[in-house]
């Protein structure tokens, strides 16, 4: 436990050493806490309307303005982080457990199962995310449980690919072979001695999928068909701006913004954390 | 991912002479470039929301397609401009309804088509007539022509329109609108009977002259034309589908005349860019909260009266239509036989009363879906509709439906509440045809059944006499509203704007009789 307390210390120190590392941390840090916050940090109630204050622009009161129902934007785009970041978490971490364990499992079992399985990865890979998103949508209407399966569908082929491919390194590694030579049962030699191995390049790749999984929900927002309103998400703000742009483009920035600063934040930390985690791939500098 | 920063081939003096250029070009006033050069060139440049989908009446997609028929082709009655709906000659000399069911008309002695196709005849008219409601060319605008049966040609150019009941609307749909244009008997044949987006003989005032699919058409004066000249040399029409960007192109000098977002009304108000002029229609269009009568959960007509009177259509109009249209009475707009004076429910919400039929109804714990277009618009409307339902202690669920699935709706018997828009013709006949009996689970999602209303949709369609028609479509919305199955909203608005070039002519309801578009200076 020991150990790994000082090795999650010193990846956070080697991240912390990189400027963009640092600025990744600092914004994901940032959007993090916010969403956690939300709702002692907003400023008003974010569904809450007041018409006759519509589609102001940025005062002290309403620091980004407020929409076409009077909502304050701030607050909206605050509480917008909250909605991204449940879909973006449950997504993406789910996408990466279960495509962990099958990866694991078609690497490191025995052929047909891997031909299966990897036949299973490329048929869900063969649909074009935003299309299959929206069938589903269609199929069984938004909501943000739909977004998140959405999500976790298309995403799980992915992990379930790399998971395959380090295992398939590993497998007739030494130690490895010497655990096996003991009588190790698979589910040992898979959790015990693969899954660390493993677990940090997907970590890395889950970092970098955050950001596109919260471009994905603001996009199906934007279509209309993400969370319901008045759900506020950084996509329905853009969705919402966009159509009143030339009257208040303060809303098309409350969106916009967000979405632009976690894709940057998410993707430095994952750059800076596949730097410390897998000296291998580390750029030149 | 991985970012590359990599630098640009662009110096720092590059960059300034560049950033110095582009602020100077920014600071010229917006589209003077193109105002000087379009100020007296006769090209009239208008907005359409529509790209061109067929120069077939048969096959006319709507007011986009109309706006060019209603150009190279002619009718009987054309629609007159103004306030007032009303009709003028056009094609015909004369025209004189005889009896209930027989028009007599001549037509005028100097209309011909273009490519050798040679004088209009009355056989012209029998042929573009018949052939709207001939079962083999599958018309998509058949309704339009009602009881039709045929025409009789008593001359060359003189004929009788034959129906087989008194219709009404034949004044107000039929004639002057999208059935109404006269095509070239012989050129429609020599195609094999169907035209598709290329002019095959034309008549009007203006002749097409090129379309650019998705770009823009262009319309020149017909050099034949005998009638009143036409102001412009040309037209040119772009489709533009969002009215931001007609917005943007009218604010830059690009086109003379455009519909613009209700949103943008109260800019406008202010002060119309280029010295150009706002112009405020009321519109046909009707919206309103319907409910699924049908469904287990809206059995109780005092739940449905209760959310009748807990929705505040003026607080609805001024959230999602900016205070930029008026609550309506019913699916007839004023300015047409039949709009009622007032609903049977007060556009404002009575709360007292709502809760006071809630509980009546004995309903408690009510939750309903509200299935909505994915439109801002209707996003707006049914987040209010949700608070004020929420006031009464009814909890709305909004689902949001993309367009396939939204129009879907009509045999989904799972659908609860659903806020709707339906276009409109001139004629109050048009609008209470969606909403009988046999069009429950079609058009009709409110699936409200109602025989006397079925029995005035007939009769009203015949009834000569206005006033009498009028009290008669009356009656029909107050059983529409008395069922509880719907909360009428607005009509919306037409807002255009032009500019000082232009003189526009508009129908009552806003959209554009480009012929008879005139020129401002």
């Amino acid at each position: 436990m020991e150990k790994s307390r000082s090795e999650l210390g010193q990846i956070i120190v080697g991240v912390a050493r990189d400027p963009l590392g640092l600025m990744g941390l600092i914004i994901v840090g940032v959007i993090v806490f916010c969403a956690i916050f939300a709702y002692w940090i907003v400023p008003y109630d974010p569904i809450a309307m007041d018409i006759k204050s519509r589609m102001q622009g940025p005062s002290a009161a309403h620091l980004l303005g407020t929409d076409q129902l009077g909502r304050d934007t701030f607050s909206r785009v605050i509480a917008g982080g909250q909605v991204a970041l449940k879909v973006a978490l449950p997504a993406v971490f789910g996408a990466m457990a279960i495509g962990l364990t099958l990866g694991m499992i078609a690497g490191y079992g025995p052929k047909w199962l891997d031909n299966l399985l990897m036949l299973f990865f490329d048929t869900i890979r063969s649909f074009p995310t935003v299309m299959f998103a929206l069938a589903v949508v269609a199929l069984i209407g938004p909501s943000l449980q739909t977004v998140v399966f959405v999500v976790m569908a298309t995403s799980i082929p992915t992990y379930g690919r790399v998971a395959r491919t380090q295992t398939l390194t590993l497998r007739n590694s030494e130690f490895i072979l010497a655990e096996r030579s003991m009588g190790a049962s698979m589910a040992r030699i898979l959790g015990v001695h693969m899954l660390p191995n493993i677990i940090g390049v997907l970590a890395v790749l889950a970092a970098m999928d955050i950001p596109t999984v919260i471009a994905l929900e603001a996009g199906l927002s934007f279509l209309g068909l993400g969370v319901k309103p008045p759900t506020p998400s950084w996509g329905a703000l853009l969705k919402d701006g966009y159509s009143l742009i030339r009257q208040t483009p303060w809303l098309v920035v409350g969106g916009g913004l967000p979405i632009i600063l976690a894709t940057l934040g998410f993707t430095f930390l994952g750059e800076s954390l596949r730097d410390v985690v897998d000296p291998k791939l580390r750029k030149q500098r | 991912m991985k970012i590359e920063w990599i630098k640009a081939p662009i110096g720092r003096r590059n960059f300034l002479k560049g950033a110095t250029a582009l602020g100077a070009a920014s600071a010229l006033p917006m589209g003077w470039a193109n105002r000087v050069m379009a100020a007296d060139d006769g090209v009239l440049r208008v907005r359409s929301y529509s790209d061109l989908r067929s120069l077939d009446p048969a096959y006319s997609g709507g007011a986009f397609d109309e706006e060019m028929h209603a150009c190279i082709y002619n009718k009987l009655i054309q629609f007159k401009p103004g306030d007032e709906w009303g009709w003028q000659l056009d094609a015909a000399s004369m025209i004189e309804q005889v009896d209930p069911t027989h028009i007599k008309f001549a037509l005028r002695d100097d209309i011909g088509f273009t490519n050798g196709f040679g004088p209009m005849t009355a056989e012209d008219v029998k042929y573009s007539f018949e052939r709207i409601i001939d079962e083999e060319i599958d018309s998509t605008n058949k309704p339009d022509m009602g009881s039709l049966s045929h025409v009789e040609v008593t001359g060359e150019r003189e004929g009788t329109i034959v129906l087989n009941e008194a219709f009404a609307p034949l004044w107000s749909i039929a004639l002057p609108y999208i059935t109404g244009n006269i095509i070239s008997k012989a050129a429609a044949e020599a195609e094999g009977g169907k035209i598709g987006t290329d002019p095959v003989a034309e008549s009007g005032p203006y002749l097409r002259d090129s379309w650019n699919p998705k770009e823009k058409t262009v319309l020149k004066r017909n050099p034949d034309w005998k009638g009143d000249t036409p102001a412009w040399d040309t037209i040119e029409i772009y489709p533009i589908d969002d009215e931001n960007t007609a917005e943007i192109a009218f604010e830059a000098g690009e086109i003379d005349f455009t519909r613009v977002s209700l949103g943008a009304v109260e800019r406008y108000r202010e002060e119309v860019p280029n010295g150009g002029t706002l112009i405020e229609k009321p519109s046909l269009y009707y919206v309103w909260l319907g409910m699924n009568l049908d469904h287990p959960k809206l059995q109780n007509p005092k739940l449905r009266q209760a959310i009748q009177h807990a929705v505040d259509v003026p607080t609805i109009l001024e959230a999602a239509y900016f205070s930029a249209a008026e609550p309506s009475t019913g699916i007839i707009a004023p300015g047409l036989a039949g709009n009622r004076a007032a609903g049977l429910v007060p556009p404002e919400a009575n709360l007292e009363k709502a809760a006071a039929l809630l509980a009546e109804s004995g309903e408690t714990n009510v939750t309903l879906t509200l299935d909505i277009l994915n439109k801002n618009t209707y996003s707006a409307m049914a987040q209010v509709i949700q608070a004020m339902l929420a006031q009464i202690g009814v909890t709305v669920e909004i689902n949001v439906l993309e367009s396939g699935a939204f129009w879907a709706s009509g045999d989904n018997e799972d659908l609860q509440m659903v806020l709707n828009r339906y276009s409109m013709t001139p004629d109050p006949y048009y609008a209470t045809s969606w909403f009988t009996s046999d069009q429950a689970g079609v058009w009709n999602w409110e699936r409200f059944r109602n025989d006397e209303f079925d029995e005035i949709h007939v009769q009203a369609s015949q009834e000569t006499d206005q006033g009498k028609r009028a009290k008669m479509y009356q009656r029909a919305q107050d059983l529409m509203e008395e069922s509880g199955a719907y909360r009428f909203i607005t009509h919306e608005a037409t807002p255009v704007v032009h500019s000082s070039r232009v003189v526009p002519a508009l129908r009552p309801d806003g959209l554009p009789l480009l012929r008879y578009f005139g020129k401002g200076f």
